[in-house]
C-alpha cells in the first residue's frame, strides 16, 4: 500500500459513554504534511491515540504503513509511528534528556553504540546538542517541546503524529519549532488550533467535528472558506502582515 | 519525626537498615508480582504527590507560628495497598535524606522502619480489620482514624526506643515514650482528619480510583482481624503487666554494656511529665500496653500476610485478587 | 524551588564531581557510620573526623557560603533537640543553676557532641548530594543491589516531584489568597490533597501512554555509564584507612580530646 495511513469508518466510545469517533475515514500519502483541526472535543486527540495502538477502535479498520493496527503489530508500528503528545512534561519522564531520547531506541533492542549515535543525531536535529546531561525540569517550555520531539526522532519513525506542537510557546520558540517541522522528511499529521502553522507548512487539512470528518482538502481552499470554518468553531488565521 | 544520624549508633542503625531493606525488597516483589506495567509510572507520580503534599504546611490553630504537615503513609496504604505504600514511603524518605538533609543516611533504616513499615503495614492492618468489621464508608472512616492514630503513636514510641537503645536519650525511656507518643497521638488525629476528608473527596470526584474488595475477601479479613485482635490484646496485657519492671531491666542491661546512663533526674522542662509518669505509673503502663498491643497486632498481621494471599497492587478501580 | 540549585551545583566540575558515584556513596556511608558511633560523653572527639571532610569540601570547589548556610539551617533543628540535654541529662557536675533548672556538665557535653556530629554528617551528605547528579546516584544505588522497582520509583519521584511541588505551590497560594483565616485552611486542604491525587493519577495515565508509544514493555532500560577508576578506589581506601586508624586509636585509648 502506498498510503502511510488508511482509516476507514473508525468508531470509538470512552468508558463513560462519550462517543469520541463516529465513523472517521481518511488517507494520508507518504511524505504528506496534513493538519487535523477542529473545535475542542472533536476527537482529535482520540484519533491520534489510535494511530499507534494506544486506543483500539470499536469499529472500522486502520492501516499504518501497510499493516493493520492490532496487538501483534504493535512493536513494529510503535517504532514506525512517533507520537508527540500535547504536554511535554508527560513525554519527558526520565531523569535526564539523554535517558529520555535513548528510551525509544533502547526498547527497540538496538545496541548501545547505535543508541548513543541516534541520541546525538536526534538532539542535533532539534538544536539541543550538548543537552544530554540536563534534567527535563530545567528546560524552558520551548526546549521541552523540541526535546519531546527528539525522543521520538531517535526511533527514526516514518510517520510523525503531533498533538498541539505550538501550544503555550512564546513567539521565538514557535518560530523555531515551525522551522524544525518544515525541515522534517517524515509524513506529518499535526493536530492543532494554530491555523497560522497550518497555513505555513500543511499542504492538506482535515476538519474534524463531533467525531466525524467535516472537510478534507487543500489547506488554501479550506482556510479561505470562512463560512466552513465558522460552522466548525474555527477562525481563519490573521494575514501574514498582522502576524509578527 | 525524621531522625538524624547524631542520635543513633550503628549498633541500632545497622539492624534497622537490614529490617528496612528486607521489608522494602519484599514489598517490591509483592507490588510488582501481579501488577501490570502501569504500576511503575503510577507509583512514581503518586510518590511525588505525597512528597508535594508533605510540603503543604498547615498552621496549627492553637499554637501560633507552628505548622504541621501530613505524612501520607496511611493515605497511600488505603489507596494503593500496603506494599506499594511502603515502597513509596521508603523512596520519599530516601529523597528527603539525600536532597533535603531531612534525616540522616545511617538513620534512614530507622526512619523507614518507623514511618514506612510501621505506618504502612500496621496502619493498613488496622484499617482493613476495621473496614471489614464495619461495612461501608463508615467502616472505612473508622479504619482510617484508628490506623492513623495507632500507627502514628507506635512509630513515635519506636523512635523513642531507638534513641534510647543508642544511649543518646536525655531522659528515661518512660518519659521519652510518653512525650513522643502523646505528641504523635495528637498528630495522628490531625492526619486522620485529613486522610478521611481526602479519601471522601476522591470518592466523590473519582470513585474509580479507589481499590475494590470482594465480599469473600472482606469476610476473610474480618475473621482474621477478630482473631488477631484477641491475640494481641492478650499479648499486650501480659507485656503491660510485666512492663513495670521494664525500665529497670533496660537500665540494668545498659549498665552492663557500659552505655551512658540515661539519667533519672527529671529536672527542667520535662519535669511535669516526669512527675506524672512517676506518680501515675498506670498511664505509663497504658502507653506501653497500647504500643505493645499495636506491635503484637502488627506482627500477627504480618505473619498472616506471609502465610495467606493478600491483596496485590492492581489497577485502581479493578477488583483486587482475594 | 531551591532544589534546583543543588542540581546546578552537581553539574559543575571538580575532582570530587568526577569521582564514581558508588565510591562517593560508600565514602559518605562509612563516614556517617564512624561519626555516629562516637559516644556523647566526649564532645571534642569528632574533631578527628574533620580533616577528611575538610579535604572533600576543598576539593569539591563548592561555594562555602552556600554549604555553611544550608548546614546552619539544618543544625537549627538539631539544636532544638539538643537543647534539652544540658537540663535533663544528670551527669557530671552542676555547671550552673537558673532558678529551679540545673545545668549539668555531662548534659552540656552531650548537647555539644550531638550538634558537632550532626554538623559533620549533614555536611558529608551535602557534599555527596551537591557533587553527584541524582540520576548518577540512582545508578550507584542500583549497582549496590537495591530492588529495580524501588530505583524506578525513585527515578520517577525525582523527575516529577518538582512538577508536583510547583503544582501544589500554585494551589496552596490560591488557597491562601482565598482563605485568609487559618481555620479555613483546615477544611480546604483535604480537597487540595484529593485534587492533587486525582490529577496525579491522570498524569500517570498520560505518562504511561507516552511510555507505551516508545516501546515500553514492563522493564525500563537505561545505559549504564559507570566506570570505576583507580582514583575512586584510592579515595575510598584512603578514607577507610584513616577512619580505621582513628577508631582503633580511640578504642585503644590513645586519642586525646
Amino acid at each position: 500500500m502506498s498510503h502511510a495511513i488508511a482509516a476507514r469508518d473508525l468508531a470509538f466510545t470512552y468508558h463513560d459513554g462519550t462517543a469520541a469517533l463516529r465513523g472517521v475515514s481518511f488517507e494520508v500519502v507518504r511524505g504528506e504534511t496534513v493538519a487535523l483541526v477542529g473545535p475542542n472535543g472533536s476527537g482529535k486527540t482520540t484519533l491520534l491515540l489510535h494511530l499507534n495502538g494506544i486506543l483500539r477502535p470499536a469499529a472500522g479498520t486502520l492501516h499504518v504503513c501497510g499493516r493493520s493496527v492490532g496487538p501483534a503489530a504493535l512493536p513494529e508500528i510503535r517504532s514506525k509511528v512517533g507520537v508527540v503528545f500535547q504536554h511535554a512534561d508527560d513525554q519527558l519522564f526520565m531523569p535526564t534528556v539523554f535517558d529520555d531520547v535513548a528510551f525509544g531506541p533502547l526498547h527497540m533492542g538496538l545496541p548501545p553504540g547505535e543508541v548513543r549515535e541516534r541520541v546525538a543525531r536526534a538532539l542535533e536535529q532539534v538544536g539541543l546538542a550538548g543537552f544530554e546531561a540536563r534534567a527535563p525540569h530545567h528546560l524552558s517550555g520551548g526546549e521541552k517541546k523540541v526535546a519531546a520531539i527528539a525522543t521520538v526522532l531517535s526511533m527514526s519513525p516514518q510517520i510523525l503524529v503531533m498533538d498541539e506542537p505550538t501550544g503555550s510557546l512564546d513567539h521565538r520558540s514557535r518560530r523555531r519549532l515551525i522551522g524544525l517541522l518544515a525541515s522534517l522528511p517524515q509524513t506529518l499529521l499535526i493536530a492543532t488550533h494554530d491555523l497560522g502553522l497550518v497555513a505555513e507548512i500543511c499542504r492538506r487539512t482535515i476538519i474534524l467535528d463531533a467525531g466525524r470528518v467535516a472537510a478534507d482538502g487543500p489547506t488554501a481552499a479550506i482556510l479561505a472558506d470562512a463560512p466552513l470554518l465558522a460552522r466548525h468553531g474555527l477562525e481563519p488565521p490573521a494575514p501574514p502582515a498582522a502576524r509578527t | 519525626m525524621h531522625m538524624p544520624d547524631a542520635l543513633i549508633t550503628p549498633a541500632v542503625a545497622v539492624p534497622a537498615i537490614a529490617i528496612a531493606g528486607g521489608a522494602v525488597a519484599w514489598s517490591c516483589r509483592r507490588a510488582s508480582s501481579k501488577a501490570d506495567d502501569r504500576a511503575v509510572p503510577l507509583m512514581g507520580v503518586i510518590g511525588a504527590f505525597v512528597f508535594a503534599a508533605q510540603m503543604i504546611n498547615i498552621p496549627v490553630v492553637v499554637l501560633p507560628g507552628v505548622s504541621w504537615h501530613v505524612l501520607g503513609a496511611v493515605l497511600m496504604a488505603v489507596l494503593l495497598g500496603p506494599h506499594a505504600a511502603l515502597v513509596l514511603m521508603a523512596a520519599i524518605l530516601t529523597v528527603q535524606a539525600l536532597l533535603l538533609g531531612d534525616g540522616g543516611l545511617l538513620a534512614l533504616g530507622c526512619n523507614v522502619v518507623n514511618m514506612g513499615v510501621i505506618c504502612c503495614y500496621l496502619g493498613y492492618g488496622v484499617f482493613s480489620a476495621a473496614a471489614s468489621l464495619i461495612d461501608g464508608p463508615r467502616g472505612r472512616a473508622a479504619g482510617i482514624v484508628l490506623a492513623c492514630v495507632v500507627s502514628s503513636t507506635a512509630a513515635a514510641v519506636a523512635a523513642a526506643v531507638e534513641v534510647h537503645l543508642s544511649g543518646t536519650n536525655p531522659v528515661t525511656l518512660w518519659t521519652a515514650a510518653l512525650a513522643m507518643g502523646s505528641v504523635h497521638f495528637v498528630f495522628g488525629i490531625g492526619e486522620a482528619l485529613m486522610t478521611v476528608a481526602a479519601v471522601a473527596f476522591i470518592e466523590r470526584v473519582r470513585p474509580a480510583v479507589l481499590p475494590v474488595h470482594t465480599q469473600a475477601e472482606k469476610a476473610a479479613v474480618r475473621r482474621f482481624a477478630l482473631g488477631s485482635l484477641a491475640l494481641s490484646l492478650a499479648i499486650g496485657g501480659v507485656v503491660s503487666f510485666w512492663a513495670s519492671s521494664l525500665p529497670d531491666g533496660l537500665e540494668h542491661v545498659m549498665d552492663k554494656f557500659g552505655w551512658p546512663e540515661a539519667g533519672g533526674a527529671f529536672g527542667g522542662l520535662l519535669a511535669p511529665i516526669g512527675r506524672a509518669a512517676e506518680s501515675a505509673p498506670f498511664i505509663g503502663n497504658a502507653i506501653v500496653g497500647l504500643a505493645a498491643t499495636a506491635a503484637a497486632f502488627g506482627i500477627v498481621l504480618a505473619a498472616g500476610a506471609a502465610i495467606s494471599r493478600r491483596p496485590k497492587l492492581g489497577r485502581p478501580g479493578q477488583p483486587l485478587d482475594v | 524551588m531551591h532544589h534546583a540549585y543543588i542540581d546546578h551545583l552537581s553539574t559543575l566540575d571538580s575532582p570530587v564531581h568526577r569521582l564514581d558515584p558508588r565510591a562517593k556513596l560508600a565514602c559518605a556511608l562509612l563516614y556517617c557510620a564512624a561519626v555516629a558511633s562516637l559516644p556523647v560523653s566526649r564532645p571534642l572527639l569528632p574533631a578527628w573526623c574533620v580533616p577528611p571532610l575538610a579535604a572533600a569540601v576543598a576539593a569539591s570547589r563548592l561555594p562555602l557560603r552556600y554549604l555553611a548556610r544550608r548546614c546552619l539551617m539544618l543544625c537549627a533543628f538539631a539544636a532544638s533537640v539538643a537543647l534539652f540535654f544540658p537540663f535533663t541529662l544528670a551527669r557530671g557536675d552542676v555547671a550552673a543553676a537558673i532558678g529551679p533548672l540545673k545545668v549539668y556538665t555531662g548534659g552540656l557535653a552531650a548537647a555539644g557532641s550531638i550538634l558537632f556530629r550532626f554538623a559533620l554528617t549533614t555536611l558529608a551528605v551535602l557534599v555527596l548530594a551537591c557533587t553527584t547528579p541524582f540520576p548518577r546516584l540512582l545508578r550507584a544505588m542500583q549497582w549496590f543491589g537495591l530492588p529495580r522497582l524501588f530505583i524506578m520509583v525513585l527515578a520517577f519521584l525525582y523527575r516529577y516531584l518538582f512538577v508536583l511541588v510547583d503544582e501544589a505551590d500554585r494551589i496552596a497560594r490560591a488557597r491562601d489568597s482565598r482563605c485568609p483565616s487559618r481555620r479555613g485552611r483546615w477544611t480546604v486542604t483535604p480537597a487540595i490533597l484529593g485534587m492533587l491525587f486525582v490529577r496525579s493519577v491522570d498524569r500517570s495515565d498520560r505518562i504511561y501512554a507516552a511510555m507505551l508509544s516508545r516501546g515500553f514493555d514492563g522493564a525500563v532500560r537505561v545505559l549504564d555509564g559507570l566506570a570505576f577508576r583507580r582514583a575512586d578506589a584510592a579515595v575510598l581506601a584512603g578514607l577507610a584507612i584513616y577512619l580505621s586508624l582513628f577508631l582503633a586509636a580511640f578504642l585503644g585509648g590513645w586519642c586525646p580530646a
